[in-house]
């Protein structure tokens, strides 16, 4: 229920602007169009794909945006963090009688974001549509998708926590994204160490790779129980880490 | 004056190292992003020795210097122009005894002096580190033609930026326009990849707009030298300064005429 006030208000705040909601959406649509361009003159003029397909290797693309556009639609208030701590409005947050989370992590959907959602989702759809996976196949893509999204919250709560500590979240988050735009192709693809790096170590190959990988038949059962693995113990680090810093906090700027 | 800019100048270098931990990620950002268009690439020619006409040292090298020319052409200050229009602020900047645009260059040389003193000495740890082989210079002759390139390219990203801040005049929504401006250059400067590897119209289509010239067109010059067939490039390159040149300062006019502030 707060989380629909909360997401009806930020809308509500958004719609103050309907001629930047348009242009950041149009925006986006053409960054994604242009970004979906060069990885598709990339892989058909290439062999970097190896074994996979044309149509697989766009699945990977158009996974990476699916996930990455619902952390940008969910986790948006992230963004406004630091001037919450440097304020000291964080505060008014902390003495109020629901999670801060609610407020500081999921209290500022994006309407630009959601806009792009749907149509994102749809071709995603489509693509697969085109797939001889099974139905196991495709129950564990959908298990390991939303595992790929906790392991987002994951992170979004450690630059939360980062905020309170160093009051630095833009840079940060920053870092993550571009990072995670390694994740539009494959991981596997890229060589050793980096491979490993971005599977075990900042983990957006099991965010983005790994449910695809499961929706071709590729996915071993160690690298599952890893996957989930992985998952759980960095949602837990995060909310200690979350607490951590939350002793920390020491209202400088009221 | 030159002692006022100086001071100007100084100021900038010292805003910039008060926030150090933001500065350093900055410079990680900076970092990472050379790193992940490196291996990218990297990992593309695993599978092939030459791709589009680029051996991969030639390509690794376009690389590692579109990363410098980036650096020198797009980091500037005037994008803080339009918070200044739209809180009044700018009032302050014009009732000083300098020029907003000598103050305003003084900025985007601070900025821009910071932004390539770090980059060169990020790139040579990168290239200790990773160890590529690049390609040289092509010729010795074509440094001049580099060093107006380079020039004509910086002249385009700081009138289009103007351009951009100056929206501010008549509407608050400047963020969108530059955003907008943000992603044509990260796809289309040849930043991410050289220009010419795409197919033949789409080159020549985005040869006739000012992004190629940000990026592409400096290093490409480094790494093939001038070739007749980068003469009308260089042409258009310059013809892109004088109109948005034009263009700023007439907007500029306008807003002026426009513009009007209280509670100051």
């Amino acid at each position: 229920m707060l989380f629909w006030l909360f997401s009806v208000n930020s809308l509500k705040t958004t719609l103050q602007h309907p001629v930047g909601v348009v242009l950041f959406t149009l925006t986006k649509f053409v960054r994604v169009g242009l970004y979906f361009l060069f990885v598709y003159f990339l892989l058909s003029r290439t062999k970097v794909m190896g074994e996979y397909t044309l149509n697989e290797a766009l699945i990977f693309f158009l996974t990476y945006n699916l996930i990455d556009t619902l952390g940008q639609f969910l986790f948006r208030e992230v963004y406004r963090f630091r001037q919450l701590i440097i304020s000291g409005d964080f505060d008014t947050v902390l003495v109020k009688p629901y999670h801060p989370f609610l407020r500081v992590l999921v209290g500022g959907i994006d309407l630009s974001d959601l806009v792009t959602i749907i149509p994102y989702a749809l071709i995603l759809g489509y693509f697969m549509s085109k797939l001889s996976s099974s139905p196991f196949e495709l129950l564990l893509f959908f298990i390991l998708f939303i595992n790929g999204m906790l392991l987002m919250t994951t992170f979004y709560i450690i630059v939360l926590a980062l905020g309170i500590l160093t009051t630095e979240v833009d840079h940060v988050t920053m870092i993550f994204r571009d990072i995670s735009r390694m994740a539009s192709i494959p991981i596997t693809i890229y060589t050793e160490p980096i491979r490993s790096l971005l599977m075990f170590v900042i983990p957006i190959g099991i965010m983005m790779t790994v449910p695809v990988e499961a929706l071709l038949g590729l996915l071993s059962v160690p690298m599952i129980i890893i996957s989930f693995g992985i998952s759980i113990g960095g949602f837990i680090f995060s909310l200690i880490l979350w607490n951590k810093a939350l002793m920390q906090y020491q209202s400088a700027g009221s | 004056m030159f002692k006022k800019l100086w001071r100007i100048f100084v100021v900038t270098v010292a805003q910039y190292l008060n926030y150090r931990l933001s500065f350093v990620l900055w410079r990680v950002r900076n970092v990472m992003n050379f790193v992940l268009i490196y291996f990218l690439w990297t990992s593309v020619y695993q599978t092939s020795g030459t791709l589009f006409g680029y051996s991969k040292e030639t390509m690794v090298t376009y690389i590692l210097f579109s990363n410098l020319v980036y650096a020198i052409v797009l980091s500037g200050r005037t994008a803080d122009l339009a918070g200044d229009i739209l809180s009044g602020a700018i009032i302050n900047n014009l009732l000083k005894p300098i020029s907003i645009f000598s103050y305003t260059i003084a900025r985007e040389l601070a900025d821009k002096a910071i932004n390539v003193g770090f980059a060169v000495v990020e790139i040579g740890l990168l290239i200790l580190l990773f160890q590529p082989k690049l390609v040289p210079l092509h010729d010795s002759a074509t440094l001049p033609f580099i060093l107006l390139a380079l020039i004509s390219a910086c002249g385009i990203s700081f009138f289009i930026s103007l351009v951009l801040s100056f929206i501010a005049f008549w509407t608050e929504e400047v963020w969108a326009p530059r955003f907008i401006f943000f992603i044509l250059v990260s796809m289309l400067s040849g930043s991410f990849f050289p220009i010419d590897i795409l197919p033949k119209p789409l080159e020549i289509a985005l040869l006739l707009t000012p992004f190629p010239y940000l990026v592409y067109f400096p290093a490409k010059l480094f790494i093939s030298g001038l070739q007749p067939d980068l003469i009308l490039p260089f042409v258009i390159s310059f013809v892109w300064v004088g109109v948005l040149y034009f263009a700023a300062k007439n907007i500029w006019k306008a807003g002026m005429k426009n513009f009007s502030f209280y509670g100051r």
